[in-house]
């Protein structure tokens, strides 16, 4: 009896695990006639009469609890009568798994929720894989198989912008408010053949679009006052020549006056990131690998540039002055910044935010500068912009009946609800407005949560840890009433004016020229990352013109020119 | 009548075996659940090497896929073609061999010494000290060599400069870079890896000790005659097994360890084809990633052979 007993229940869980296995929405049985294109009278935004599930694969931070649970999904189900089932990755082995989603054959999922490569797009298009729903395609229709009332038919779907995204529809209209000339939505998002297989990542908070560069504000009052140094003020600080005097009486001097005139580090960085960025662009470029010019006329492998020589001298007098952190190249992570932030004892870094490296004791000392220029380049000053438009946001596989729902879905993310919803939950549950022309607004942690605002925000919003969105809305965002976020958005519209995009979105790669690139790449970089060490930290000399020519036939013989040579050409085809 | 009892009927006769005697069907059954998860985990995704001769994409699936070019020997080419191939293969070569050399005496030397120990308390002292770290996490044994190691507060980097030496953090020095991976490794697993060095010197016979006693052997000649030859033959199965992995140096520890200014020693090709598989560009290089695996499991098998049949010439020791 017992075993009886025990093979029903093996019966039981295996069949209940080949059928949560087998998701998706491509079996027949789709009723057209249950979607709802403009909502309802009382509920604009529900999209079905009754309730459909929705297959999700996205992405998952380890700092987020199970998606069915988070309030923004939650309240989407609530107002669209929709129901998702999620399939998450963590954002670890995503890429991975992302990349090797169709060989499932059980598993077709209706959405592909963030972190929609690009080089998958141009592939599958490249290739002729009918992989992916064309946002635009006027033509499309949803696939036979499609059944009412047992007999096959078509439903013509049309463009899925022009019919059911009115709100993505006219952000691409008006691409969101950016400067067409600098980065053109509509072109991000279109492939060669025309289409858009993907939509796109909005976003638009300044503090999101760039790295931030620090300067303990403190510090310089403190030298000026004592010693009457004349030091400049962190918005005085120009070149990258006035930078290395305020660091040299950071080392010179008891800044933090603690009696210890010793303790002082300069300048720090994990692992040189953006701190290379930062001074690479007091000399005209943004990044250490390829960036197109200023003028967009051609790529340039930076690192065999002048500028880059520059550069490495800088950065080589700061680390053989002692300006640098001795252990700057060990330091990988933000924690082990912040173990000589939370003592005091650094000049100058570059975080997200200063409470990140040094805690909240000394947050207020520092102040964002820069961008600068050098007595080398005398140009407009350059800041690296990650983009404000990537076309990695939301992909609907062809196999997925609910096309069109899914596009409602979608289009509810990309308006104001969306933007809410993404960043901080819902009005007046998790966040009220603090007048009635919606100047600010505040975010609400309830008396009993013990951890901190960002682990409750976790529970709310996928955009915790993995960053993902798919509109990340100033006009909302920026309204924040919260005196460290103000500060951080005040001090990043510093470097609004300067962003320069190295590789802009809008160039697309063929598929054989992403994977020699990606080939290349992982050769290449870490023997320049070698190299660059090597120079700064005096194994080599940046002075001297055998080592520069050694370093850049190195860097040739590791295919640094063929890798260069895709990039131009693939320009060349625009 | 009395029965003289005969030699014959001592002895069991064939017939009376069952089938499953004959064919020994509790070792079988025994075995089983091991051949299966061999089977299962070990030859069944065999099938996927295929994809080291394509130019895979998830969507047309590993039989679908389109074939590379070169007789589909492409991605074996761009390997051994690429720039840094010879690099990472020494960086690889270096780490492993330094590896089998001290992992594989130094357990010898430590399980002979250990077992001389006549008091057992302290025995099971040294023992339990001696296997602890291996119980670490390579994460938490990694951050404690980069604690020991600061530049400004590193306990080992602090003796060091008592003892003359210039300052400096050793985990970002590329000369140290193997030197730390292998003598860490031997920190970690020395007292686990002479736990089957132990077990062999329980069971040499004690006569043997006692014969040579009387012989007037002392304690250094026991060792050498009695207690070394005893575990040579599992010391050789150890080394030509160790071998057999020789190209795949553990991917974790390395990883953990690397930093830009040791790149030069530390890039080897488990990392290098880390990077391949989830590279900041593009997407994964699944079928170059495979082609790499292969060519390692291909070189891994020669060496084993080589040193199988070496060993079973010199020393008349091998694994089959």
């Amino acid at each position: 009896m017992k075993k009886s007993c025990l093979l029903v229940l093996l019966g039981v869980a295996l069949s209940g695990i080949t059928l949560a296995s087998c998701g998706g929405s491509n079996a027949t049985g789709y009723n057209p006639d249950n979607f709802l294109p403009n909502g309802t009278a009382e509920n604009p935004y529900q999209i079905v009469k009754e309730p459909v599930t929705i297959e999700i694969f996205a992405p998952h931070s380890a700092g987020n609890p199970e998606y069915n649970t988070l309030k923004m999904f939650t309240h989407l189900e609530k107002i669209t009568n929709l129901k998702f089932n999620f399939t998450t990755v963590d954002t670890g082995g995503y890429a991975n798994r992302r990349a090797s989603i169709w060989e499932d054959a059980n598993y077709k999922p209706d959405l592909f929720l963030f972190n929609n490569p690009i080089a998958e797009q141009v592939q599958f298009q490249e290739m002729g894989f009918n992989a992916f729903v064309p946002f635009n395609d006027t033509n499309y229709t949803i696939k036979p198989g499609t059944t009412i009332a047992g007999v096959s038919q078509e439903v013509q779907v049309g463009s899925l912008i022009d019919n059911y995204m009115p709100n993505y529809k006219a952000g691409l209209e008006s691409n969101w408010g950016v400067d067409r000339a600098k980065e053109d939505a509509e072109a991000i998002a279109t492939l060669k053949d025309g289409k858009m297989y993907c939509s796109l990542s909005v976003k638009t908070v300044p503090r999101d679009l760039t790295f931030k560069m620090f300067i303990n504000e403190t510090w310089i009052n403190n030298l000026n006052s004592r010693y009457n140094l004349g030091l400049k003020s962190p918005d005085e600080i120009k070149t990258i020549e006035d930078y290395l005097e305020i660091l040299r009486a950071f080392k010179q001097y008891d800044a933090n006056q603690n009696g210890d005139p010793n303790d002082e580090v300069p300048v720090t960085s994990k692992s040189l990131e953006y701190l290379r960025n930062f001074i690479l662009a007091s000399y005209g470029y943004v990044q250490g690998g390829v960036e197109i010019e200023n003028d967009g006329s051609a790529f340039t492998y930076v690192p065999y540039t002048e500028a880059y020589r520059n550069y490495l001298k800088i950065a080589n007098t700061m680390w053989t002055e002692g300006l640098m952190d001795a252990s700057t190249f060990s330091i990988t992570t933000d924690a082990q910044m912040a173990t000589k932030g939370q003592q005091g004892v650094l000049g100058s870094f570059s975080s997200a935010a200063p409470y990140i490296a040094v805690g909240y004791e000394y947050d207020d000392q520092y102040k964002a500068f820069g961008p600068l220029t050098s007595e080398y380049y005398t140009g407009t000053p350059l800041q690296l912009g990650y983009g404000t438009f990537i076309p990695d946001g939301a992909c609907i596989p062809q196999t997925s009946a609910y096309v069109r729902e899914v596009a409602r879905l979608l289009d509810i993310m990309y308006s104001d609800l969306g933007a809410q919803l993404i960043s901080y939950g819902v009005e007046n549950e998790d966040w009220t407005w603090d007048d009635a022309d919606h100047t600010s607004w505040t975010f609400h942690v309830p008396d009993t949560w013990t951890g901190n605002q960002e682990d409750y925000r976790a529970t709310i919003t996928p955009n915790v840890g993995s960053g993902s969105a798919l509109f990340w809305d100033n006009e909302f965002v920026g309204k924040m009433n919260d005196d460290i976020i103000e500060d951080l958005n005040a001090m990043s519209e510093r470097y609004m004016p300067y962003l320069k995009v190295p590789e802009p979105s809008n160039y697309k790669f063929t598929s054989t020229e992403y994977n020699e690139i990606s080939r290349i790449k992982a050769a290449l970089d870490p023997q320049l990352e070698y190299l660059e060490a090597s120079f700064i930290r005096g194994e080599r000399d940046p002075y001297n013109d055998a080592d520069w020519e050694a370093f850049k036939t190195a860097l040739k013989g590791y295919g640094a020119d063929e890798l260069l040579g895709y990039y131009n050409t693939m320009l060349s085809r625009y | 009548m009395e029965r003289t009892l005969r030699f014959e009927d001592l002895v069991r006769k064939p017939k009376n075996r069952t089938f499953a005697n004959k064919i020994g069907l509790v070792l079988i059954l025994m075995a089983l659940p091991a051949v299966v998860y061999i089977f299962i985990f070990h030859y069944m995704p065999l099938e996927g090497l295929i994809i080291a001769f394509k130019d895979y994409n998830s969507f047309q699936g590993m039989f679908n896929s389109p074939w590379t070019s070169m007789g589909g020997f492409q991605h074996f080419y761009n390997f051994v073609t690429s720039p840094n191939f010879w690099q990472i293969l020494r960086n690889t070569l270096v780490l492993s061999v330094l590896s089998i050399l001290f992992n594989s005496l130094l357990p010898i030397i430590f399980a002979l010494f250990l077992n001389e120990i006549r008091a057992k308390g302290y025995k099971k002292t040294i023992q339990l000290i001696m296997y602890a770290p291996y119980f670490i996490s390579t994460v938490v044994l990694v951050g404690m060599l980069f604690a020991f190691f600061d530049a400004d507060s590193g306990i080992f980097t602090n003796i060091l400069v008592s003892l003359g030496f210039e300052k400096q953090n050793l985990m970002e020095n590329p000369d140290a870079f193997a030197m730390i991976y292998v003598l860490s490794g031997v920190w970690q697993g020395l007292g686990w890896w002479s736990i089957v060095y132990m077990g062999t010197l329980a069971n040499v016979d004690p006569n043997l000790h006692d014969a040579a006693i009387i012989d007037g052997a002392g304690r250094f000649r026991r060792i050498f005659y009695i207690n070394l030859p005893a575990i040579i033959p599992m010391a050789v199965i150890m080394f030509i097994m160790s071998i057999g992995n020789i190209l795949n140096v553990g991917f974790e520890k390395v990883w953990l360890m690397q930093l830009s200014t040791n790149l030069s020693t530390s890039e080897i090709i488990s990392t290098y084809v880390y990077r391949i598989s989830f590279p900041s560009f593009g997407l994964p290089q699944f079928s170059y990633a495979t082609a790499i695996g292969l060519f390692n499991s291909v070189i891994n098998i020669i060496i084993l052979w080589a040193a199988n049949f070496i060993s079973k010439k010199v020393s008349n020791n091998s694994l089959w």
